[in-house]
């Protein structure tokens, strides 16, 4: 039974790094942004959160994210389950989605300079997703 | 193509919480690994073992020990 708790407790410890670490400190950059945001508009509220991302940071954060995830994926230490490959074709599907997604933002960034309010909003959505994929991929790392 | 995302993303996280508690349970559910002992000394065998692997390894160890006259 203890082996068992010291299994349990370092995957929860290699859960609280990875979000800790992987998401949390990820979104450094965009920490700095907030404070430059605050100090042009002399203050902050939920208005100005897509201007955090407006060159589309939050796909190049969930396409790291994701790459993340494949390399734990596919180092395991026994064989591939079948759980291991869905997780892993899930994760690779969504950097293709971040990738293709990040090139579509790049070109409206250069012609515009920002990304509009929807395409915020998706890549909000991507990130989220891209989290959700990374958390099932290093629960599932072995 | 957000369809495709929510998609994978609600599926991957799914994936990889119900391997964890695959594992978890299994780890759980694990037989404990068997100890033979023979006088002072005693061995582990592996819990992968089947009972007829581990009956075998008693029947040569018991054979081992009559042979040495040691008490199993």
């Amino acid at each position: 039974m203890a082996g068992h708790k010291k299994t349990i407790a370092e995957r929860g410890k290699r859960v609280l790094f990875w979000l800790g670490f992987s998401v949390l400190f990820s979104l450094g950059p965009l920490f700095v942004n907030f404070l430059l945001v605050r100090e042009k508009h002399h203050g902050f509220n939920r208005s100005y959160i897509p201007e955090l991302y407006e060159q589309g940071e939050l796909l190049v954060i969930a396409g790291a994210l994701c790459a993340d995830g494949m390399g734990r994926l596919l180092n395991h230490k026994s064989g591939p389950t079948f759980l291991n490959i869905f997780c892993l074709i899930c994760v690779v599907v969504l950097l293709f989605i971040s990738s293709t997604e990040y090139g579509f933002v790049a070109s409206q960034v250069r012609a515009v300079g920002h990304i509009d309010s929807f395409v915020s909003g998706d890549c909000l959505i991507l990130y989220l997703c891209a989290v959700a994929a990374g958390f099932g991929a290093v629960c599932a790392e072995d | 193509m957000i369809g495709l995302a929510l998609f994978c993303g609600s599926a991957g996280l799914i994936a990889g919480v119900v391997k964890f508690l695959l594992d978890f349970y299994r780890e759980r559910h694990r037989r404990p690994a068997i100890t033979v002992t023979i006088g002072d000394e005693s061995i582990d065998l592996p819990n992968s073992f089947t009972d007829t692997q581990v009956a075998q390894v008693v029947a040569l160890l018991k054979d081992i020990a009559a042979k040495r006259e040691s008490p199993i």
